[in-house]
């Protein structure tokens, strides 16, 4: 694998970049890489945000000196090639699609001349892959979405977008984890808590493949236990 | 211990610490104050531990009853901080009576104000820190700003101040807030490469003001727009601390504290670290010009800012471990 380049972040940071197209492999091969210098515990490397085809990683200058940084990086990457992508899980989410909980489904439909049965089949009918947290605390950045629901943000963000909601932004699809303003198209909603952050617990990692399950009635949503997170979690596989 | 009530809680008012680290891969931002320098430097005269938990106070202040005696410092920007109704010194430790109410008359010079007490505010931390992160409703008190009513614990080390620890924090350390332009240095950003000709040169050569849009996860700046149209600013990706994206309308956001740990709009620049204490200190109408410096000029700075404030902190310690 061709390596990635290395740019400053500000006096603090470097960001690593990968000219590959964005793939499950290319992330696999960039969570791999957080995991081994995690592992490696470098004096003054402080934490790293991995995301689709980058990682940002913190330093201390005071403490290692950027060139240093960098090789001992680099030193890192043959290791990373042979290193087994950490297996990640399959997770469950039901979602009620429509309706109160998706005021943009039909905006979709109409905008990409389908019905909004079909546009529920589309999302609800793929594998999506968990390329990054962010946005919020355990936002899941999802990928990709068939082309046939494939939407821009909104002119202008909603002022609160309730917990629980699940968006399409282009080809991406995430879930809002907490209440906040945003703007994602919003096609439904799941009732299960993605954080429970004064506990540092979160439903997704990165590497993490999702499956959403349409849940037709609303009774149903209603009578989710929505910490029960046990049953949501399928046998992990790698990459 | 020592008690305090909160008669008032001002604009905003939390509790900060240095920041809660390690968990940006999941999307919890770092938090801890805005002029970091500002909440290290008043822990320091007082002797307290590094990361001992603070007020940070924005525009107007809290109104503030000690229920017992305590010594306590305040740093950052002047929002004319008063003691019983009388003007009440900063950067320096300050020994407090009883029953004193603490309070501010208004934003003088800067924009955020930190109480710090000897022996820090009592308050669980959260994922390893008490700084309040708001949109998650997380660590400080009950995840919120201050309000009235509220009661927090100190850790209420009173006693006497030794006499030679009561010495100010000095003038070169601290924030030194400026009336009109303010000049804030920046490295080129990671994805500078990206922007069309003439991008960087408009960032570089325009005044920008702060807009209203200005709190602790950044601020938006108004000013001439930076060429952006038909950018690939390709996937979401990390956003350090300053880094300044340029949103669709070609205006600059600055990344502060309380940033989402990814973003989307390109990176034309970042902040460098020794210029983001002044930075915290801006207020809505003031006027910014970017400066491009080199990362070795901007880690030998950062260096010497560090050093220097350990350097009184060391000092200061001994002027305390020395009188017991």
């Amino acid at each position: 694998m061709k390596l990635p380049l290395f740019r400053p972040a500000g006096d603090s940071a470097v960001v690593l970049e990968w000219d590959w197209p964005v793939s499950p492999r290319l992330n696999s091969h960039i969570i791999s890489l957080k995991e081994q210098l995690e592992q490696a515990d470098l004096p003054g490397v402080a934490e790293a945000v991995p995301a689709y085809d980058t990682l940002l990683i913190y330093y201390d200058p005071l403490v290692i000196e950027y060139p240093h940084l960098v090789c001992e990086i680099k030193r890192l990457l043959p290791g990373v090639e042979n290193a087994r992508a950490r297996r990640g899980r399959t997770v469950r989410i039901p979602v009620f699609y429509g309706g109160h909980y998706g005021p943009d489904l039909g905006y979709i439909a109409s905008a990409r001349g389908i019905s909004e049965e079909l546009a529920v089949k589309k999302h609800s009918g793929a594998v999506y892959r968990v390329y990054a947290l962010g946005f919020l605390p355990g936002f899941p950045y999802m990928g990709f979405v068939d082309e046939s629901i494939a939407v821009p943000r909104r002119s202008g963000p909603r002022l609160s977008v309730p917990a629980g909601s699940v968006g399409i932004a282009g080809r991406q699809t995430g879930i809002y984890s907490l209440t906040s303003p945003g703007g994602w198209q919003i096609i439904g909603r799941t009732p299960v808590r993605l954080v429970r952050p004064e506990s540092g617990q979160f439903l997704f990692a990165a590497g993490d493949r999702v499956i959403f399950l349409p849940v037709g009635e609303e009774a149903a949503f209603n009578d989710f236990d929505p910490d029960n997170w046990s049953d949501l979690y399928g046998p992990g596989e790698s990459d | 211990m020592g008690l305090v009530r909160v008669i008032e809680g001002g604009a905003l008012t939390t509790v900060q610490d240095l920041g809660r680290f390690g968990y940006q891969g999941s999307g919890i931002p770092v938090s801890g104050p805005m002029d970091r320098s500002a909440l290290y430097l008043a822990n320091a005269a007082l002797g307290s531990p590094e990361g001992s938990p603070g007020l940070e106070c924005t525009l107007s202040g809290p109104v503030l009853q000690l229920d017992s005696d305590e010594l306590l410092c305040i740093t950052g920007g002047e929002l004319g901080v008063t003691l019983d109704g009388y003007p009440c010194p900063m950067w320096r430790p300050v020994p407090v009576r009883k029953n004193s109410v603490l309070s501010f008359s208004g934003p003088k010079k800067g924009l955020r104000s930190y109480i710090c007490f000897k022996g820090g505010i009592r308050c669980p931390a959260v994922l390893g820190s008490s700084s309040t992160l708001l949109v998650a409703s997380l660590g400080g008190i009950e995840g919120r700003e201050l309000r009235a009513g509220d009661v927090f614990l100190t850790g209420g080390q009173s006693g006497s101040l030794p006499r030679e620890a009561d010495r100010e924090i000095p003038a070169h350390l601290r924030t030194s807030v400026i009336e009109g332009c303010t000049e804030v240095r920046v490295l080129p950003g990671p994805q500078d490469n990206i922007f069309g000709p003439g991008a960087r040169e408009t960032f570089l050569a325009s005044e920008y003001t702060v807009t209203s849009r200005a709190d602790r996860m950044g601020y938006l700046l108004s000013g001439p727009p930076v060429p952006a149209e038909g950018l690939q600013a390709g996937y979401s990706r990390g956003i350090p601390l300053g880094g300044i994206q340029i949103d669709g309308q070609g205006l600059p956001i600055v990344a502060l504290s309380d940033r989402q740990t990814v973003g989307g709009y390109p990176q034309i620049a970042v902040v460098i670290s020794a210029d983001m204490d002044l930075f915290a200190q801006l207020k809505p109408g003031d006027r910014i010009r970017f400066n491009a410096v080199t990362l070795d000029a901007a880690q030998e700075m950062w260096r010497q800012k560090i050093l220097a404030m350990r350097q009184f902190k060391e000092k200061a310690l001994h002027f305390w471990k020395a009188s017991f």
